[in-house]
């Protein structure tokens, strides 16, 4: 079934919609989720939860990309659901080595001054993506959106791994840099 | 502050970062999605192609045995030519021209997301013929990126195997014609993002640049001295697991425990990392690198100690020297 289809079973309250968004985009949030959470349990819930949001937030909303709307959803519910479970254990799947690189990323900042309102980090994270050639952007965020593996991203885009690792460290450099020039404290 | 305290203000921030990107613009998001086919998939195409250009040739040569079977004597081209007067061949030659044309002409192929559950997503790249080229300059980088061992060293130990004790080794090293890397200046090299910056800043004296090879995964630079030569490759780190030597057990790499063939002296469960030692940064002394630097007699050679080892920073850098000097020149280039 295609979006529209899809959307306009929301919009008419068919509950349909749901398990046609179940079909469509199931493995999909299910892929996001469990790649953050590492478990199957927790990624099954936090799909169910995602269905749960699109039901409540559409209408009003019409997303133009159901399925990265839906995502969006999904990551973000997959992310508080870690940090609430896991606080700061180690070893939960690759998300834990996807922010120790992140953290490289954190400007040294000593700043007495409070740390960046979300939407401004928003914003200007958005505005580094922009500034950074296609490849460098793409494998950024299928590493840190996605929380893909080193060997998915080289595999997807038919890369040298080792050209991945390089890429991603550079960029990590470069958006550190990015931040320190913007004077944010995270 | 403690460490503990340090790492976990970092995580926390590092996941905000992460949190935030959850803002970025979708379209972005969607590029990303994008998914390189296979080079298999382009296999039909390609043999298509090919059928055509065979079947062309064929068709070709064919006509041409005709021709000059039947003597070739229509012609009436002021070139005396007889071949581009002919009806059957200009036939043969525009039909020729009609199917490379097509053939040509754009392999449009929607390069459809293959995720799960995204069937629905619109189509978002056409491969063309452009990105075939494109394919076969990755598959260069590729190949071109692979990690060559520059100083392979022979398991066995053999003097003429071993880089340290061969003169010309690091000479036929630098001259690989597999390496397809990009020829760097001295300053390109030296300017390369991430890895110029651990290029040594001095060389020890009468060494002067000779060559530099570069690539998205690292760069190497030769400089030499008459018969010496240097060679110093800088890249990242292949594997998170990756060990480093313990400095205090000398007898897994100092050289001067043994005598050549190394293969007979150095014990079996030693020899890889004898061959190959990767030290921390922070256990690098001019000790270490004494260990590492021998003199050898070689008729027709300088008798200048050679010697071999990486260096791995905290960072995930990696630098292997491989060369020739004193230990106290080798020390004071790598560590000024």
């Amino acid at each position: 079934m295609k979006d529209t289809q899809i959307l306009d079973l929301y919009w008419a309250r068919d509950e349909q919609a749901i398990t046609e968004t179940q079909r469509s985009y199931g493995s999909y949030c299910y892929s996001i989720a469990f790649r953050i959470l590492y478990d199957r349990e927790d990624a099954d819930e936090c799909v169910n939860d995602t269905w749960l949001r699109a039901w409540n937030a559409i209408p009003p909303e019409r997303p133009r990309r159901l399925a990265l709307f839906l995502g969006t959803i999904t990551r973000n519910l997959s992310l508080d659901r870690w940090k609430g479970k896991h606080a700061m254990k180690r070893g939960n799947g690759s998300i834990m080595l996807a922010l120790d690189e992140l953290a490289e990323c954190v400007p040294d900042s000593h700043s007495m001054e409070d740390a960046v309102e979300t939407a401004e980090l928003e914003r200007l994270l958005d505005q580094f993506l922009h500034t950074l050639p296609e490849r460098e952007c793409n494998i950024f965020l299928r590493r840190y959106w996605y929380v893909e593996e080193y060997s998915s991203i080289a595999k997807r885009y038919g890369m040298n791994l080792n050209t991945v690792k390089t890429t991603l460290f550079r960029t990590r450099a470069r958006l550190k840099s990015f931040l320190e020039k913007e004077g944010i404290v995270i | 502050m403690s460490d503990r305290e340090i790492k976990t203000d970092q995580i926390q921030s590092a996941l905000r970062l992460m949190e935030a990107l959850g803002g970025v613009d979708q379209k972005l998001l969607l590029r990303s999605e994008y998914r390189r086919k296979p080079y298999w998939a382009y296999g039909s195409a390609a043999a298509a192609c090919l059928a055509l250009v065979v079947v062309g040739v064929l068709s070709w040569n064919g006509l041409r045995m005709i021709w000059i079977s039947k003597g070739g004597a229509d012609s009436s081209s002021a070139g005396g030519n007889g071949y581009d007067s002919s009806p059957m061949l200009a036939d043969a030659r525009s039909n020729d021209t009609a199917e490379s044309e097509a053939d040509s002409g754009n392999y449009s192929t929607a390069v459809v997301t293959e995720d799960a559950g995204l069937d629905n997503t619109e189509s978002m790249y056409d491969a063309t013929k452009e990105d075939l080229a494109d394919t076969e300059n990755q598959i260069q980088d590729m190949e071109s990126s692979k990690e060559h061992d520059e100083f392979t060293n022979s398991t066995d130990g053999q003097p003429e195997d071993n880089p340290m004790f061969s003169g010309n080794r690091e000479e036929e090293v630098c001259a690989d014609p597999r390496d397809s890397r990009k020829e760097l200046s001295e300053e390109e090299a030296r300017n390369t993002e991430v890895f110029g910056a651990y290029l040594p800043k001095n060389l020890p004296a009468g060494y002067t640049f000779e060559n530099a090879r570069g690539s998205d995964s690292g760069i190497t630079v030769t400089w030499t001295r008459g018969m010496d030569s240097i060679m110093i490759s800088v890249s990242l780190v292949e594997s998170e697991s990756t060990v480093t030597v313990d400095v205090g057990k000398p007898e897994t790499y100092d050289v001067r425990l043994y005598e050549i063939p190394y293969g007979e002296t150095v014990p079996e469960e030693y020899r890889q990392v004898f061959n190959d030692p990767l030290f921390a940064a922070k256990d690098l002394s001019l000790e270490v690198v004494r260990s590492r630097m021998k003199s050898v007699r070689d008729a027709g050679d300088t008798d200048t100690p050679r010697g071999s080892f990486s260096v791995l920073y905290p960072d995930g850098v990696v630098l292997r020297f491989n060369g020739r000097g004193s230990a106290d020149e080798i020390w004071e280039m790598l560590h000024p």
